[in-house]
């Protein structure tokens, strides 16, 4: 587990991180599990960090073993909306 | 110079103990110890002799496998965490070699925490060795605006957005304190707090309550976590009093 986000509507959301860009939010009402949504971005490396918009969308950020970070909206149904690629920096 | 050399030595050989895995870099209590192993009971390695500072790793690529890393000639390790008495400034790369005043290398970005305000749009903190950046991107994950903050001694940061609109950030300084930057709602610095963090915790995150008050979650070794928040700009205090809250799971 590596996140916890606490979305609009009081529920609590769990990030669970697996390998090669893939994981899992876990939507918890009260005390009972109410949704388990596979998330995946292929290449992208480890989900690293859950917020909740305020329409309960669900925002992820991955970190890349390319050294690239990527940032993956997804509706509150888990389908993706957009992806944003943050590529290696290099100072001015 | 002698001494970042010894310690690229160390961690390369940590790397080839490890399937090519990397140390952590995040936490520097977590790098010694894992790389103890390989210096013995000498720990000045870890020290810059020019100002007696730690050295300033590179949280971006914390456990990564070598084999992943793109060109290690140009990756950092590690560097002096301030320009040293005599002039001298040494980043050392993962191919081994250290090289003094370094003023234009490609380095990572090492991404911060996320959070959402209170108009709906993710905040991100970016660090890197020459600066952070916060970027804010839309609901639906176009960046609208970034604000770059120029060099600062602290690097891994934890985000958090209050209620009034305010941005929140905690950043892990290289002398082992906190800092808590309160940001104005497009990212203006407002002010910046101090905190002796607790001895043997690991800052875990942060986050703002109706009150605009910032709490900052610690753990221990042994399970444990504290949670303190602040009151006012520079005023920190355990949420009771003398007796921070324990819970051991």
């Amino acid at each position: 587990m590596t996140a916890l986000a606490v979305g609009p509507n009081n529920r609590k959301y769990l990030l669970w991180s697996g390998t090669a860009g893939r994981g899992q939010v876990w939507t918890i009402t009260g005390r009972v599990v109410t949704r388990k949504t596979q998330i995946s971005l292929p290449g992208a490396g480890q989900a690293a960090s859950l917020v909740v918009g305020a329409g309960s969308d669900l925002r992820v950020l991955w970190r890349g073993t390319d050294l690239t970070g990527r940032l993956q909206t997804l509706s509150a149904t888990g389908a993706q909306v957009s992806v944003q690629v943050f590529p290696m920096y290099h100072s001015p | 110079m002698c001494l970042a050399a010894a310690v690229v030595f160390v961690v390369l050989q940590y790397t080839q103990d490890h399937n090519g895995f990397l140390p952590v870099t995040t936490d520097y209590a977590a790098f010694q110890a894992a790389v103890q192993p390989y210096i013995g009971t000498d720990a000045s390695i870890f020290v810059s002799p020019g100002r007696g500072l730690p050295y300033a790793l590179n949280p971006a690529i914390s456990g990564l496998s070598l084999w992943n890393i793109p060109d290690p000639t140009t990756t950092v390790l590690m560097r002096d965490a301030r320009r040293n008495a005599d002039g001298s400034f040494y980043t050392a790369f993962l191919s081994g070699s250290v090289q003094q005043d370094v003023v234009n290398v490609p380095l990572v970005l090492s991404l911060g925490s996320a959070n959402v305000g209170v108009d709906n749009k993710t905040h991100i903190s970016l660090s890197s060795f020459t600066g952070f950046a916060l970027e804010t991107l839309s609901a639906t994950g176009t960046v609208e605006t970034r604000h770059d903050y120029g060099i600062y001694d602290g690097w891994q940061s934890f985000a958090a957005g209050g209620s009034n609109g305010t941005l929140h950030r905690v950043f892990l300084r290289y002398d082992g304190t906190l800092a808590l930057w309160n940001l104005s709602p497009d990212g203006q610095y407002l002010r910046d707090s101090r905190l002796l963090a607790p001895p043997k915790k690991t800052t875990v995150g942060a986050a703002v309550g109706g009150d605009a008050l910032t709490r900052v979650l610690w753990s221990g070794e042994r399970k444990e976590a504290l949670l303190w928040r602040s009151l006012l700009p520079g005023v920190w205090s355990p949420r009771r009093p003398g007796q921070p809250p324990t819970v051991r799971s």
